[in-house]
């Protein structure tokens, strides 16, 4: 009997126990949570080191059920100047009727399309009696020219109208062509996208054939922390529409503000591959928007001043602040990483974080492919393939010296293939698909 | 009326109707002028309303600027400052300037950012003291909210032809220099909003930069250069901003304006000359029948006085027993007897055609053997046609010709034509009757001068006579063709001219089919 007992009890405290641990996993589960990595855990003693931090942000995985999500608040902005009549404008009137039959009706969408002007279609409103919605889309036809940056500001104008009320704010902008009235400078929609994601509005991109500006579509997308897509075929956009949509309707955190600090003498030199404010040994990153399950991470240089033998050292600490869409608070986490110091070459070279490392390899194939067409926008074509070449080398021997598995250094290789392209002259297509997959690959964008 | 009198009445029409025309016509151009001005006032109007529209959201900007760094504490500015400028999409940059440490922010103490490089390069000219941050008011192109103290503004700055907008604000204990640079992407996109919807009338309303590029644009896009148009400046944060409002032509207002005054007048006009048209034929037509009318007094007197002459003459001279010739008697007496018929037949003609004209007379059809009653007839004027030396010709068959109609009436018909060949005919009359169905059933033949072409219908009007002077040799009352016409016409049948082979007249009698 006492025997029972005891075993009823042990029975019943290992259920407690568990039941426990499930609660607080299912809270823990709702968090983003940080990482913080080295590219190497052990550095050589007593010699200054260049050393890589990764912050990693593992998001949650999104609300399960539809009533958990944040609303969305989404505008769709169109291109519909004469380029894009016949099928691209049908496609991509079937891609918003698809993105707009994806939302519910606590979800807001309003749709603005532009040619040489610009005018609300769908003025922003719950996404509840789509057949009148669906009707306008229909009705949609062709104009003149391309008020890009007009149609751009519609939009946003539009989500601001519930800017205050804790939604998911996205705009969806697709456009076939270069903008011809208003502000059309990659850097001038690079600022208007900054200045939309400090109010916490994304803008995603979406290129349609050859003859739109990659660089002011992947600027915008960039600076407001969007994505971006290069859609060769129209046929495309309703896939595309549907993939963004899932990205946002899978949105866990907002307003990410990432912070890395170097105590103890180490000094942040650059950011790998992201925009962010550098100062002394701070580093301020900012996020618009996580997705649910995404993984995100940013790579920082830092200088690492010497350190003795079996010195182990605070390398850096990260903190990561974000809306949560589950507490709809605003909430923090920490992390820090550590290194040591040895003498031992064999320690020190078995210490490589072979991820990282690929990832540093990764990132600036990237960010060499980006400098290179910024190069040869500027007509400096010799240099953008001597980018290139350097890079190549530079990685390919990277990749050798830390054992790196042939993923990476066929990405290095990459570069090679790209400076020969870029030696014969490159299409403009052949530019777009080069620019969007760099950035892409830069904002680890989830849906390519 | 004479001729000269119509043309006057025509001439007294025309000048009224040519004085409302281009008084009309007058009216139209001056009542568009107005309109074309009242058009450019409000085009004007309108882009100085939405200069100031813009200029007023501008304006509200930079003072919700002003009053944010104004309400910076002192101690912690710096960092504020720059959490400020992090957080507000209006601001792109955030400086801070403390006089003997230099410029603290965008700072050293890390490699700058390329958009802090940028607007160091920008202001460069502020920073290194080569431009004054204030500027005696009277030169101020920006705006200061405390124009004496000095201690803040915004200016308009432009750098490579790109115009920044930069708020300050100088403390007065620390002289400390601070601000941030207006994010001008963010400030058009406040605008954007006012472009989205159209504007009243038909117009294009364009906002221009300093480089004359459009930034917004609404209303109906143009296709061609702009007929008319309005400009208003932006104001001085702005210098060289514009806003346009443009009409693509005439203002939709005024165009259907004239149109309808046009068709107003046009049909005034039209009216108005189709009315004197009228009035001038009616005139002319009264005219020509009253003339004729007298005409055919004069003629029918003229017709009765003629046998009524010879009448009483013979029959005087018969009472008197001054015909002593027993075979003179006779031939008077016949020739009193042929006068009364032809007086008769004048009578007869006269009183047909008032009934046919007032469709009073009545008629009653029966099987005519129609070449008996041609015969018959032709019998009766044998003697006359001796008397006047003419030859009558008879191509009338043996076996009888029947048709349905009033014997009367078709005795009448072909007395007239008989009568008109004898009167015009010269040498040779000739009546044929044709049986076939379908052809012509009588027909009276002459050689006379026949009638020319334009007038071979107006020969059966009635009172026409184609020589209608009173002097002419031969009598007549001009009613006979149109008699003849009249009673055929009435029954189903017709007369009709033909011009003769070799000269002449052929006067043709058609008779409807009996069957």
């Amino acid at each position: 009997m006492k025997r029972i007992a005891k075993t009823g009890a042990w029975m019943l405290a290992i259920w407690m126990g568990l039941a426990g641990a499930l609660a607080w996993g299912s809270v823990e589960v709702n968090k983003v949570t940080c990482r913080v990595e080295l590219d190497r855990e052990v550095f050589p003693a007593d010699t200054p080191h260049r050393a890589v931090v990764k912050v990693t942000l593992d998001a949650p995985p999104p609300p399960k059920y539809a009533e958990q999500r944040p609303p969305i608040n989404l505008s769709i902005v169109l291109d519909r100047s004469g380029s894009m009549s016949g099928g691209k404008l049908e496609n991509a009137k079937r891609a918003a009727i698809e993105a707009l039959r994806r939302l519910g009706p606590r979800d807001y969408f309003a749709l603005v399309v532009y040619d040489d002007q610009v005018q609300t279609l769908i003025p922003a409103q719950p996404a509840a009696k789509t057949e009148w919605m669906e009707s306008q889309i229909h009705a949609l036809h062709t104009g003149g020219g391309t008020a890009l940056f007009g149609g751009v500001s519609q939009g946003a104008a539009e989500v601001r109208k519930h800017l205050d009320s804790g939604l998911i704010n996205r705009i969806i902008l697709l456009s076939d062509g270069q903008a011809n009235v208003g502000p059309s400078q990659p850097s001038d929609l690079g600022r208007m996208g900054v200045a939309l994601s400090k109010e916490g509005i994304a803008v995603t991109t979406v290129g349609v054939g050859a003859g739109y500006n990659e660089d002011l579509m992947t600027q915008l997308a960039q600076r407001s922390d969007g994505n971006t897509y290069f859609v060769e075929n129209d046929a495309d956009l309703p896939r595309i529409f549907a993939a963004e949509l899932g990205d946002v309707l899978s949105v866990v955190a907002q307003k990410v503000l990432l912070t890395i600090e170097c105590p103890e003498g180490a000094r942040p030199v650059r950011i790998i591959g992201r925009d962010g404010l550098l100062r002394d040994n701070t580093v301020q990153i900012q996020l618009n928007q996580l997705y649910g399950g995404q993984e995100k991470f940013a790579l920082i240089e830092v200088e690492v001043p010497a350190g003795r033998e079996r010195d182990r050292r605070e390398i850096a600490q990260a903190r990561v602040e974000y809306d949560s869409v589950f507490s709809k608070q605003r909430e923090a986490v920490t992390a820090e990483v550590y290194a040591r110091f040895s003498h031992s070459e064999v320690e020190v070279s078995a210490s490589g974080n072979k991820k990282v490392q690929m990832d540093v390899v990764g990132q600036q194939a990237a960010e060499s492919k980006e400098q290179a067409l910024e190069l040869l926008e500027q007509g400096r074509r010799e240099e953008a393939v001597n980018r290139l070449k350097d890079d190549r080398q530079r990685l390919s021997s990277y990749a050798a010296e830390n054992a790196l598995p042939a993923a990476s250094l066929r990405e290095a290789e990459e570069l090679e293939t790209d400076a020969s392209s870029v030696q014969r002259g490159i299409s403009s297509s052949e530019r777009k698909d080069m620019k969007t997959k760099s950035y892409q690959r830069r904002n680890q964008q989830l849906n390519q | 009326m004479k001729k000269w009198a119509m043309g006057l009445l025509g001439l007294l029409l025309i000048v009224p109707i040519l004085a409302v025309g281009s008084l009309g016509w007058r009216l139209l151009q001056h009542e568009q002028k107005s309109r074309e001005s009242l058009t450019r006032t409000v085009m004007q109007a309108q882009a100085e309303m939405l200069a100031q529209k813009l200029g007023g959201i501008a304006q509200r900007l930079e003072r919700q600027t002003l009053a944010e760094l104004a309400a910076l504490p002192a101690k912690d500015r710096l960092k504020q400052l720059e959490a400020l400028a992090a957080s507000r999409p209006l601001y792109r940059q955030a400086f801070f300037h403390q006089p003997g440490r230099g410029l603290l922010l965008p700072s050293a103490g890390g490699p700058l950012t390329r958009d802090a490089r940028d607007f160091l390069q920008r202001f460069e000219p502020f920073f290194s003291g080569r431009q004054p941050w204030e500027k005696a008011p009277q030169e101020r192109e920006g705006r200061t909210y405390e124009s004496d103290s000095l201690l803040e503004g915004c200016l308009p700055w432009f750098d490579q032809n790109q115009l920044h907008l930069l708020c300050w604000r100088r403390d007065p204990e620390s002289q400390a220099l601070f601000g941030v640079e207006l994010e001008l992407m963010c400030l058009l996109s406040e605008w954007a909003p006012c472009f989205a919807n159209q504007p009243q009338g038909n117009f294009t309303a364009v906002l221009r930069d300093g480089e004359d590029q459009p930034i917004f644009q609404m209303g109906p896009s143009l296709q061609t250069e702009a007929a008319d148009s309005a400009s208003a400046p932006l104001g001085p944060g702005f210098p060289h901003w514009r806003v346009d409002v443009l009409s693509d032509g005439r203002p939709a207002g005024v165009r259907n304006l004239r149109i309808f005054y046009g068709l107003l007048l046009g049909s005034l006009l039209a009216a108005l000359f189709s009315g004197e048209a009228l009035l001038l034929w009616q005139a002319r037509r009264h005219y020509l029948d009253a003339q004729r009318k007298t005409l055919f007094v004069s003629n029918v007197s003229h017709e009765l006085k003629t046998p009524l002459t010879t009448i009483r003459m013979y029959a005087e001279m018969l009472e008197e027993g001054r015909v002593p010739e027993e075979g003179q008697r006779a031939r008077y007496l016949h020739v009193i007897g042929e006068e009364c018929r032809r007086l008769t037949r004048l009578v007869n003609n006269v009183l047909d055609f008032s009934r046919i004209e007032q469709h009073r007379r009545t008629y009653r059809p029966s099987r005519v053997d129609v070449a008996e009653l041609a015969r018959s007839l032709a019998d009766q004027q044998e003697l006359r046609c001796r008397e006047k030396g003419v030859r009558l010709v008879r191509e009338i068959p043996g076996e009888p010709v029947w048709r349905l109609t009033d014997r009367d009436a078709l005795e009448q018909a072909l007395l007239n034509l008989l009568d008109n060949a004898l009167k015009y005919g010269g040498g040779e009359v000739r009546v044929r009757v044709s049986r076939g169905p379908g052809e012509a059933a009588v027909e009276v033949l002459d050689r006379g001068p026949g009638i020319p072409a334009g007038r071979r219908e107006k020969i059966f009007e009635k009172f026409y006579r184609d020589d209608d002077t009173l002097t002419t040799a031969i009598a007549g009352s001009g009613l006979g063709l149109t008699i003849a016409r009249g009673l055929l016409r009435d029954q189903g049948g017709d007369v009709r001219y033909l011009p003769r082979e070799g000269g002449g007249s052929c006067f043709q009698i058609h008779l409807k089919e009996n069957t």
